[in-house]
């Protein structure tokens, strides 16, 4: 509380001396992003509901979206802390089952698309991700480095006991799969678990994310998943709800 | 078209002159709000269903979203007048067998946050919701205080034959089953119900309002509830029709 109002009375200060920043990349970051009312509604929700824990991402890419996440906790008024751990393997897709009209294995491995620091075709590094934190003013993520089905076990129950809020944007069934299993430990009652690539297959609920939470609900049938919305162009958002006695 | 330009250009010479208008409580609410685009959308709807009725609110607290309502019917009305009637015990909430880490019996008798005429810890009174609709320069509501068993009875269906768009804000289980029940003589086929606080209690489909919908669904066959959709950040709305 203190450290934030000091942060904010020394933002003030160095605007009055060197004058109003421009348009700032955080800013710009929303601007785009289709999927930022989301955010910001999902992290509130996590908040006054206090549910404990940290924000996990799984499929960082250039961190555009985990820098959302940071912003949108930094608006938090209930005084919640929550730490802020992205997981990749920085080397592009995986391979899959699921054939999809555009993704090949080792896709996202070089930045596509807007972004505020790299230009197309630069590859993503977790030091892609930092840099963009520090233009954003935001206070450094921590990374997890490698495949999920390696990092996940290696992290979760130890260094990460408890989860409130999940971004799964890893595209791929099995991705998604390694991630939903592997995060169960740690998986906090009114977790908020928001899936990127939802709709993608065309829609095809026997594939990518859609499956994958599936059969996690049938392998685990004390969570239930609440339905929260669906958003931006592909994603949808459900709430783990954990029952009292298995369904 | 001329008359339009003429006044945008005597309200731009008054601004330079007089130094520009603080913005009305109106548009602060409007830019505030994160609920205002579901509100605009769903007077829309009952409004271009020709659905009859009033608007009603059961959880008025400051009256911020009746406000909200009121404006939103207002500019989507095409010819129908609709009266607007918002019920609160003004007492804060009452007791719950439902836990929630935020929430005490008697929370929101005061004022909590930002409200563009009541200061943060001033009592919530059926004078304040009046007095922001003055200022909004709504035209005033009716108000009903008391407990929702004891105050919802003797007006609905009576004074209030008819509900077209349904404002569900009481957070409790207890309070929407009693809600729900005084309402279903005047609800009309297709109204608009809308939940404030759906996904509270971490999204438990076995508290709060969704327990209590799921249950009144479930005593009154005649009902069906279809999603219209989540909004905010823990709300969800729903068109009840009448089977």
């Amino acid at each position: 509380m203190i450290r934030r109002r000091l942060r904010r009375a020394l933002g003030r200060a160095r605007d009055l001396v060197l004058g109003p920043p421009d348009i700032s990349i955080v800013d710009e970051l929303i601007r785009r992003d289709r999927r930022w009312e989301t955010f910001l509604c999902v992290t509130e929700y996590v908040n006054y509901e206090a549910v404990p824990g940290d924000i996990l991402e799984f499929g960082v890419f250039t961190g555009k979206s985990l820098a959302l996440f940071a912003k949108a906790q930094s608006f938090d008024e209930t005084g919640s802390s929550r730490r802020l751990v992205g997981f990749d393997s920085f080397e592009g897709l995986g391979a899959s089952v699921d054939d999809h009209a555009r993704w090949r294995p080792g896709d996202c491995a070089r930045s596509h698309g807007w972004h505020p620091l790299l230009r197309e075709g630069d590859p993503v590094t977790p030091a892609a991700t930092r840099a963009l934190f520090e233009a954003c003013g935001l206070p450094a993520p921590e990374l997890v480095v490698g495949p999920y089905r390696e990092t996940v076990p290696a992290t979760i129950g130890s260094k990460v006991t408890e989860a409130a809020l999940v971004h799964v944007d890893c595209d791929l069934y099995e991705a998604a799969r390694d991630v939903l299993f592997g995060i169960e430990p740690a998986l906090q009652d009114g977790a908020m678990v928001l899936f990127d690539d939802w709709f993608h297959y065309k829609g095809d609920p026997n594939k990518g994310e859609a499956r994958a939470l599936r059969e996690f609900l049938s392998a685990h049938p004390h969570w239930e998943a609440v339905h929260y919305r669906s958003y931006g162009v592909f994603c949808n958002a459900f709430i783990m709800h954990r029952r009292e006695t298995p369904a | 078209m001329i008359r339009t330009r003429l006044r945008t250009g005597v309200a731009a010479a008054r601004d330079v002159l007089l130094g520009s208008p603080a913005r009305a409580p109106l548009e602060s609410l409007l830019g505030m709000d994160r609920r205002w685009p579901l509100f605009l959308d769903a007077m829309s709807y009952v409004n271009a269903q020709r659905i009859p009725g009033a608007i009603a609110e059961f959880g008025v607290y400051g009256g911020i979203s009746l406000a909200l309502l009121a404006h939103a019917q207002a500019v989507t009305a095409a010819g129908l007048a609709r009266r607007v009637l918002g019920a609160d015990s003004f007492a804060g909430l009452p007791a719950s067998g439902d836990e929630h880490p935020r929430w005490r019996r008697g929370a929101f008798a005061t004022n909590l946050w930002w409200h563009p005429t009541l200061a943060v810890g001033e009592p919530v009174t059926a004078d304040a919701v009046r007095a922001l609709f003055t200022a909004c320069r709504l035209p005033e509501p009716d108000i009903l205080s008391g407990l929702f068993h004891e105050s919802l009875p003797p007006v609905i269906p009576s004074r209030y034959p008819e509900l077209a768009l349904v404002h569900i804000d009481c957070d409790l289980y207890e309070s929407t089953c009693d809600v729900l029940e005084a309402i279903a003589p005047a609800l009309q086929d297709g109204a608009m119900v809308l939940f404030d606080d759906w996904f509270l209690f971490k999204g438990d489909p076995t508290k709060g309002e969704a327990r209590a919908l799921r249950e009144f669904l479930a005593r009154r066959p005649e009902w069906a509830a279809a999603q219209y959709r989540a909004y905010g950040t823990c709300c969800n709305a729903f068109i009840l029709r009448r089977r």
